[in-house]
């Protein structure tokens, strides 16, 4: 089965700044992937790249194996990370409207408008003008128009921004049902925790380039392991030192520290029983795609990003 | 490779479809559909309900001298004369035969309404005879006081004056006192209006028409006999050489009307253009904010949604000329069918020639496509109204110059300026159909359609470039130059 998206060596810049550097990827039938990273990563970039809207400087895309473009009109469906309606039009006609531009007959457009409203709770939208529609709730209706000719690949640009939490856990069950069906998807997204819950696959990008690429339990790996310990016994700061990279001392006396690789919380356990220390507090930290981004693009460029793209979520 | 884009009609219809509806369900284009049938209605009604816009104004005389009063009060009949003489002249236009309508002019001009009404009974039976009579912005009445400042009060609205048993303004007093001589009156006017000045230059003329009795009078000659003598003194015949091989070679309605037409055409053909242009700005500046327009490029290519609005708003801009056109065309049908004046219609049907329609569709379709490519490229780099307008405004310029142009062809038609004009595409439209009743060479009109029809070609290509560009840009005024700077000019940022 063909790649519904595959990029090899991938660059563009913008007046002389790259804003994407040598990005390669590909993505498999059926698969959900994260595509993470601050503001400015060159996530957007590349997803145009990906359809065709803007030509790579260098490198190569194939969409479903072809030059993007007109081949794979109506087998992807693209949420824009910029998005609208058109105001005087209702919610049944703007997914009517687009689900038409992508081959589908004007009756069962509608029919479809009516029925993906109504699967997504939002049946009370059919008739309602855009304009006279929360915001919240236009931004999940043009989910639906996007998506509303049921492609082959969708591809979503930030589909969580601006949303509350409430409407962020409507769009990630929307995003799960469109993933029952096969379907395969890739969102962009510097929310992490989105990609945690969602994704068996992440792509994380930072200033351009690609820095990671594999599962989210990989991701994971890579991110530092943390314990926190505290006993009534002394002699605990002694017992860890060999197994940890850091260790900070709380207030209350609890340790936190930071695991040298291979170490494990488990044999500080171990330890502690050998050595008869008592701990009354032994809390293995699971760590996070935000802690896996920081280590694996280094805690410099992180500030850097901070600096002048705004905070990492 | 194919020269011209490829694009997919369905959607495209789909996209000029949505525009289209877009508009016609808002209220402003029902008001811009219906405002001609409102003023035709309103004009109607103040017609028919007989409102008096203008309540007549009083005006009183006091004459000093004795002697001014009744030559003011003739001058005022006469006056009345001219105003129905010119209501009556309407009636020239339902006399079909020139010899009776010049003669018909000839009595009412020389000797009055009473005999060009007696000509019309005698001459062309079954026009009536009747007209409107004519109203005057003012009228004389008696004195309520013989002293100004007992007229005062009246003037200041201070004390009620009762006409016909009717509260009504005194208006105004002129008054003569005795000048230097009999003739040279001292005439003082004096009301509270000082802008309504028609009783005043009813002195005035007075005053004039007495200088000249004074002085011919004394030398023997009659001022009445003058004035008729002018009344029916013989005009010059007008003669146009291209028509030297027809059996009547006098200029009439039948050479003149195509020109008017022609004019007529170009300022409806600018008007098309420049509304059409306008709703393409608003149009692209409206998917541009609305954000929509990325998303559409999934699954639509840039030509299809360029063309898709290019069509969409010429079907919204023909629907809002519609009920201009209608009327249009049913007014020239119309009189040809039924028009008395055969010079007129002669006029009419030279005017909508074969080459007239033909040129009048080709530069309609290039003057819109080129103004509205301009104006969407132009939507596209706009991030709000105001940087909309900012672009736009060299344009505007050039429309404007345009239209400056189009009245030249009434008077001028083979003028350097629209010879040139018409070899300018921004300009070609306009001055080319203005020039086509005269009659310029046919390589000139398809020289000039070529030039246009290339910078149509170049204006699309252009367009879809900055539109690229534009859509997926923040843009705004200030990345024009930088766009124009990186991919015109090749320079590095």
């Amino acid at each position: 089965m063909t790649a519904p998206l595959a990029l090899h060596a991938v660059s563009k810049s913008f007046g002389g700044k790259p804003a994407v550097s040598g990005v390669s990827f590909t993505v498999e039938p059926g698969q959900i992937i994260g595509f993470l990273g601050p503001n400015g990563a060159g996530k957007t970039t590349t997803l145009r790249m990906a359809l065709g809207l803007i030509k790579p400087d260098s490198g190569d895309v194939k969409l479903f194996g072809d030059t993007p473009g007109e081949s794979a009109f109506g087998r992807v469906g693209f949420l824009p990370e910029e998005r609208g309606l058109y105001k005087k039009q209702t919610a049944r006609e703007a997914i009517a409207h687009m689900a038409r531009l992508n081959g589908i007959k004007k009756k069962a457009a509608f029919t479809l408008a009516d029925e993906m409203l109504d699967r997504y709770g939002l049946g009370e939208a059919k008739r309602k003008k855009n304009k006279d529609m929360s915001k919240g709730m236009a931004q999940k209706v043009q989910l639906p128009a996007a998506i509303a000719h049921d492609p082959e690949f969708h591809i979503l640009d930030e589909p969580f921004s601006g949303l509350d939490p409430v409407n962020q856990q409507v769009l990630e069950d929307m995003v799960r049902e469109i993933a029952s069906r096969d379907r395969t998807i890739i969102f962009s997204t510097h929310v992490m925790e989105h990609a945690e819950r969602l994704c068996d696959r992440i792509i994380l990008m930072a200033s351009g380039r690609k820095v990671f690429d594999g599962t989210t339990e990989a991701a994971l790996a890579e991110a530092p392991r943390r314990v926190t310990l505290a006993s009534e016994m002394d002699g605990l700061a002694e017992l860890v030192e060999r197994f940890a990279v850091s260790v900070d001392t709380h207030p209350g006396g609890d340790l936190s520290l930071i695991l040298k690789p291979g170490a494990q919380a488990h044999d500080i356990l171990e330890r502690s029983v050998t050595q008869g220390l008592r701990l009354s507090k032994y809390e293995p930290i699971r760590p996070t795609l935000h802690e896996a981004f920081v280590t694996l693009v280094g805690e410099d460029v992180r500030q850097d990003m901070d600096l002048n793209e705004g905070p990492l979520a | 490779m194919s020269f011209l884009p490829k694009v997919n009609l369905r959607r495209t219809f789909l996209i000029a479809r949505r525009d289209y509806l877009g508009y016609v369900k808002t209220w402003g284009f029902w008001i811009s559909f219906l405002l001609p049938f409102i003023f035709g209605g309103f004009g109607f009604f103040m017609a028919t309900a007989d409102i008096d816009l203008t309540p007549t104004q009083y005006v009183t005389v006091l004459d000093e001298t004795g002697i001014h009063k009744s030559g003011l009060d003739a001058m005022y009949d006469e006056m009345l004369e001219d105003a129905a003489q010119n209501a009556m002249s309407a009636k020239a236009f339902f006399i079909q035969d020139k010899a009776k309508r010049a003669e018909f002019q000839r009595a009412l001009r020389a000797e009055g309404t009473d005999a060009a009404a007696a000509y019309i009974t005698e001459n062309v039976p079954g026009l009536s005879t009747e007209f409107p009579p004519p109203v005057a912005d003012f009228e004389f009445i008696e004195p309520p006081a013989n002293m100004l400042k007992d007229l005062i009060p009246y003037l200041r609205d201070e004390k009620p004056l009762t006409l016909d048993g009717k509260d009504v303004t005194l208006g105004g007093v002129v008054i003569f006192k005795p000048g230097p001589e009999p003739a040279q009156p001292i005439a003082q006017y004096w009301s509270t209006n000082v802008n309504k000045v028609d009783a005043p230059d009813l002195v005035n003329s007075y005053l004039k028409r007495l200088a000249r009795v004074s002085y011919l009078e004394t030398e023997g000659l009659s001022v009445t006999e003058l004035d008729r003598r002018v009344a029916s003194a013989p005009e010059v015949a007008n003669f146009n050489p291209v028509k030297a091989g027809e059996e009547d070679q006098g200029v009439n309605s039948s050479d003149t009307v195509p020109f008017f037409v022609a004019t007529v055409l170009a300022f409806m053909l600018w008007l098309t253009v420049f509304s059409g242009a306008y709703m393409l700005l608003t149009s692209m500046l409206e998917e541009k904010l609305n954000k929509l327009l990325e998303m559409m490029l999934a699954t639509t290519r840039f030509s299809e949604i360029i063309l898709g609005k290019l069509l969409g708003v010429a079907a919204l801009t023909l629907s809002m000329m519609a009920p201009y056109i209608i009327v249009g065309i049913v007014g020239v049908v119309g009189y040809v069918a039924f028009g008395p004046d055969q010079d007129v219609v002669k006029g009419l049907v030279s005017a909508f020639d074969a080459r007239m329609i033909i040129f009048l569709i080709i530069y309609l379709i290039l003057g819109y496509v080129l103004y509205g490519a301009f104006f969407i490229a132009l939507g596209s780099l706009s991030s709000s109204m105001q940087d909309a307008q900012t672009l736009t405004t060299p344009i505007l310029f050039i429309l404007m110059a345009c239209a400056a142009i189009i009245p030249l062809g009434l008077s001028a038609p083979d003028s350097p300026l629209l010879r040139i004009a018409t070899f300018i595409p921004f300009s070609a439209p306009f001055a080319a159909i203005v020039r086509l009743p005269s009659d310029p060479p046919l390589w000139e009109l398809l020289l000039s359609t070529a030039f246009l029809t290339l910078l149509c070609i170049g204006t699309i290509a252009l367009a879809g470039r900055i539109f690229r560009f534009g859509v997926l840009s923040g843009a705004g005024a200030e990345v024009v130059v930088a766009w124009f700077k990186r991919v015109v000019l090749r320079r590095k940022a």
